[in-house]
């Protein structure tokens, strides 16, 4: 059921020149493939094994687009398409691992947690209260919101963030800055 | 919020991020006084800012991938040969992945070390092809290796290690809680495989936790030596050994690294020191805080008390912490050798003299920037020889001189150019050209002048040219004598040095008179166990064992010697090994066997582990290890071991080194008892060749190459030659050795087996007898040689007919065998076949 090539560049070269109508329709797309890339490799090989994602978005890039037709600039816009798609897998799974395991803790954040590494399954609510006071980010601030997935959920860098969004580096610097310290406080406060 | 208070917002908090942190209050003051709207606001957000840290910095990316699929998504297939089954983990240089292969039938497996984007591949590359030699040959039992690397198909490169099933090193501390002396044990194997690496010109650069492993077995395995300069972006010019701010851990790097200035072994050194905070106190160094301090503050969470690590262990670990290099251990080895001192309470030497900062700039610069190679070596010769002689001339000063000599006998011993395989032409021109200079320029300084004749000569003795180090090591003796007095330790040191060398060169009456002065002087000088006495008393006993075969005399000095160095050091250690092998000697000698055996097995592992698997220190034990098998009549373990000390020694020294005649004769001894006598005969000619080029055509070596050719030489029924062997053998070791050593037997039993196949066997009967004679004077009545004597005798007695009396002294060899080897020992079972009937053979005893 995977897009042939050709549309799916189609639709990122639309999507890079601002299209929202093709980024629309690009998302679901790009979702769908990492979705059956991870769940594919979970069924073929039970063992527990960690994953590198950027691989993993590599794979579903080289799947879906193209190469002989797309820039680089392309490219950064895929990845940061598919950095809001795993934001979407990953708080999905988070808020049904929380669901699971319903009244088994307050739903509060610890920010130990997000500043260690232990960010993984044993933290769900951790993850679910990012979502949740990253979605408020994005209700005061897009930009900000979006920065924030695709330096945070799909490891771009501050320059790929910059091509993205079209804005300099600084900016996108001082607006990094300025949406973590949001964050930082929303995860901080009490009750 | 109304978007227009945002946008507000967002421009005060960009303009106060552009201030330093301590203008920000005020600022906030300025533009938002007490009671605007967003004051709190922008106060709260900068007030978290600060706090931020590396909250949301590492991207989710993989851990929320982590989180939807376990799969091996991601995981590459292959790298280069190996397939790869798991990621073990990553780090600021890449990705660490478990891989594996299947070569020749059994499973490699290998850790890969794939380098993240960014570094240059071409670079990073082409400097591993430039240094893999280097670091293959870092063949240590703590040591991860080096194998292999490569470039991914994506481009990146790669590094592939040997797998340690391990854990890191502050994970190991953390779950088993180790002892203080413990910690030390781990700490002093670390510092040694250190040492190890800077032997062979590699510095480690980057030492940390991180990069320790502790293997299941409690053994630290360490990591990535080498590496660090493999990445290292701004090595453009080969002198330069910088580090590379990119990959550095701050917390870990020396203060030159972070200046960016050039690193020498003193870096590792510094690395080494802030190892030693890290398993004293469990926490990182931090501004030179002592660990007990760090200790009292943890109170009962310190894994060691304040108390024990005030005083001492404070000292050792803020001597190695020096911000200035030159003022630190000077070696891994040194700091390895004071923690030993510590643990055994001998007092330890820290704030002890360090030598001037400007010579260790110098040496900073060359000693380890050139490449890696036996140019450097040479290189490095001649720049220091230059060095010192303008330094001392300039300098004028008796202290400083001092110092430069000390610091140059320090570096050129170093780099010993046996150990660093060394290219002996080039090496030889240098010194033939440094000693004149020594003696030209440096007329004025005669300590200097007498140091540096002492290392010259050392030199040319390690190049295996004795002859050329007997005149300045005579030199060094004469100008230290003249101007320090008889009793002095120098001349304690010149004395031993020339004892060695004319030791080597057979010259034994005089090398004797020389180490017994030593012996004297030092022992009038210092007092209880010190290191300068356990060194005479075993050079001396060497000498009474190996020359004059004198077991009672040799035996106190040498076992004086081992309880000494044991008492001093703590082995694995190298003149514990030393010791231990000369006892294993002495009883080799004896002809007890299994108690040489066991020792040269213990020498053998503490010098693998010491020096890895090349080194030049290895192969006389092998040898020996090899020669005690055969004489249990193990040959099929001896023989791997005589090959692999053949090929060790042609590696070493290059294929016409005398020391390698001896392997060759021992390798062929072998082959000779198994009836391969083609390939014995060509391997000794081959050997004799060599040792009359090396040794000299009248040194016992050379004579008992002789008599193991003419061995062979008669089972081929050569018996011209043979007997021409063993007369020139004969007339060696009764000039050199003296007419009562016991090798003279051997070259009469040869005579004698000679003189019976040509039917003179009444010549045979009177030279069999003098040789059962002399080894029952200088050997005892029940040595194996004694036995095989007897079982000569007995031939010659058949041959004429007294069928009684040869039965007769089969039955005393019997005797002998069956007590020393027991009665199923193949020797005793082939000479109770004799008593039946068969041929009758004697043998040749090894080279040694």
């Amino acid at each position: 059921m995977a897009a042939p090539p050709t549309e799916v560049t189609q639709l990122l070269q639309e999507a890079s020149g601002g299209n929202q109508q093709a980024l629309d329709r690009l998302l679901p797309l790009v979702y769908d493939e990492l979705r059956a890339i991870a769940h594919g490799q979970r069924r073929s090989e039970p063992a527990e094994f960690t994953l590198n994602t950027t691989a993993l978005v590599h794979e579903a890039y080289l799947k879906l687009v193209d190469q002989t037709r797309v820039t680089w600039k392309n490219r950064a816009h895929f990845f940061a398409i598919a950095s809001r798609s795993i934001r979407r897998i990953v708080i999905d799974h988070a808020r049904e691992r929380l669901a699971q395991k319903r009244g088994a803790g307050a739903d509060h954040v610890s920010i130990e947690q997000l500043e260690s590494e232990p960010l993984g399954d044993g933290h769900p609510q951790t993850l679910v209260g990012l979502d949740d006071a990253l979605s408020a980010l994005t209700k005061v601030d897009p930009r900000q919101g979006e920065i924030v997935t695709y330096r945070f959920f799909g490891g771009l860098t501050i320059e790929e963030t910059a091509e993205v969004l079209d804005i300099s580096p600084a900016t996108v610097k001082r607006e990094w800055a300025m949406a973590k310290a949001w964050l930082h406080r929303e995860l901080t406060r009490t009750g | 919020m109304a978007s227009a208070d945002w946008s507000a917002l967002k421009a005060l908090f960009g303009e106060a991020l552009e201030l330093p942190p301590e203008s920000r209050a005020a600022f906030v003051d300025e533009r938002c006084p007490p009671g605007s709207p967003l004051r709190d606001e922008l106060q709260g957000l900068l007030r978290h800012h600060d706090r931020t840290g590396s909250f949301l910095e590492e991207p989710l990316l993989d851990l929320g991938a982590r989180l939807v699929a376990r799969g091996r998504v991601g995981l590459p297939e292959r790298i280069g040969p190996f397939r790869i089954t798991r990621e073990i983990g990553r780090g600021g240089m890449g990705i660490v992945y478990e891989g594996e292969r299947d070569e020749g039938g059994f499973e490699q497996r290998v850790a890969i070390k794939v380098i993240r984007r960014g570094m240059d591949t071409d670079e990073v590359l082409g400097r591993f092809l430039l240094e893999r030699q280097v670091l293959a040959r870092l063949d240590h039992p703590h040591i991860a290796r080096l194998l292999d690397g490569g470039v991914t198909s994506d481009g990146r490169p790669y590094f592939v290690m040997e797998y340690i099933d391990g854990v890191p090193l502050t994970e190991h501390l953390a779950h088993t809680s180790p002892g203080l002396d413990e910690r030390l044990t781990l700490f002093r194997s670390i510092c040694r495989a250190v040492n190890y690496a800077h032997q062979n010109l590699v510095l480690h650069r980057d030492l940390k936790p991180s990069n320790i492993l502790i293997t299941p077995d409690g053994e630290p395995k360490l990591l990535d030596f080498g590496v660090a300069k493999l990445l290292d972006s701004d090595e453009g010019s080969q002198d330069a050994t910088r580090a590379d701010a990119r990959y550095l851990t701050p917390a870990f790097a020396s203060p030159e690294q972070i200046r960016g200035a050039p690193l020498t072994t003193a870096s590792d050194v510094y690395g080494l020191g802030l190892l030693l905070f890290t398993l004293l106190t469990g926490e990182r160094a931090e501004g030179g805080a002592r660990p007990s301090a760090t200790a009292a503050r943890r109170g009962a969470e310190a894994p060691v008390p304040a108390t024990r690590l005030r005083g001492d262990l404070d000292l050792i670990v803020a001597t190695a912490l020096r911000p200035e290099p030159e003022r630190r251990y000077e070696s891994a080895d040194r700091l390895a050798d004071e923690v030993d001192r510590y643990r055994r309470g001998l007092p330890i030497t820290a704030q002890a003299d360090s030598l001037p900062y400007r010579l260790r700039k110098f040496v900073g610069r060359h000693r380890w920037g050139v490449a890696a190679s036996t140019l450097a070596v040479v290189g490095l010769l001649a720049g220091l020889t230059v060095f010192a002689i303008q330094s001392v001339r300039i300098a004028g000063e008796r202290d400083k001189a001092q110092q430069v000599t000390a610091l140059l006998v320090d570096l050129l011993q170093g780099s010993d150019p046996a150990e660093a395989l060394g290219d002996t032409l080039t090496a030889r021109a240098l010194l033939d050209r440094s000693e004149a200079r020594i003696e030209a320029e440096l007329s004025g300084q005669p300590e200097v002048q007498a140091a540096l004749m002492e290392v010259v000569g050392g030199l040319y003795r390690s190049l295996g040219l004795p002859d050329q180090a007997e005149p300045p090591l005579r030199r060094s003796l004469a100008i230290r004598r003249d101007v320090l007095g008889p009793d002095h330790a120098d001349v304690a040191r010149s004395l031993n040095a020339l004892g060695g060398v004319l030791d080597a060169r057979g010259q034994f009456d005089e090398a004797q008179t020389l180490f017994e002065e030593a012996l004297r002087v030092r022992r009038a000088r210092f007092r209880g166990p010190h290191e300068a006495i356990a060194e005479s008393l075993n050079d001396l006993g060497q000498l009474l064992l190996f020359a004059r075969q004198d077991f009672e005399g040799a035996e106190p000095l040498l076992v004086d010697a081992l309880d000494m160095r044991r008492r001093l050091f703590e082995p694995p250690h190298r003149d514990v090994a030393e010791s231990v092998h000369n006892v294993a000697l002495l009883h080799q000698l004896q002809g007890r066997y299994d108690d040489a055996a066991a020792l040269y097995r213990e020498s053998l592992a503490m010098r693998r582990t010491l020096y890895g698997a090349t080194h030049p220190a290895l192969v006389v034990t092998l040898n020996n290890l090899a020669l005690v098998l055969q004489a249990q009549g193990r040959n099929d373990e001896a023989e791997p071991l005589l090959r692999e000390s053949l090929a060790l020694r042609q590696r070493l020294l290059g294929p016409s080194n005398p020391q390698v005649a001896l392997a060759m004769a021992n390798l062929a001894l072998s082959l000779r008892d198994r009836g391969e006598y083609g390939e014995a005969e060509e391997l000794l000619r081959r050997s004799l060749e060599l040792a009359s080029d090396g040794f000299g055509e009248r040194h016992p070596r050379t004579a008992s190459v002789m008599s193991n050719l003419g061995d062979v030489l008669r089972e081929r029924a050569s018996w011209d030659e043979a007997e021409g062997l063993y007369r020139r053998s004969l007339d060696i070791r009764r000039e050199v050795l003296g007419p009562e050593h016991p090798h003279v037997a051997f070259s009469l039993n040869g005579l004698a087996e000679v003189a019976r196949a040509r039917g003179q066997l009444q010549r045979s009967d009177s030279l069999h007898r003098q040789a059962l004679a002399l080894r029952r004077r200088r050997l005892g009545p029940d040595h194996p040689d004694v036995a095989q004597s007897l079982v000569g005798l007995a031939g010659t007695a058949r041959a004429a007919g007294d069928g009684g009396g040869a039965r007769g002294l089969l039955e005393e060899a019997l005797e002998i065998l069956e007590s020393r080897f027991g009665p199923d020992d193949p020797r005793t079972e082939r000479t109770r076949a004799l008593l039946d009937e068969g041929p009758m053979e004697a043998g040749e005893g090894p080279a040694n």
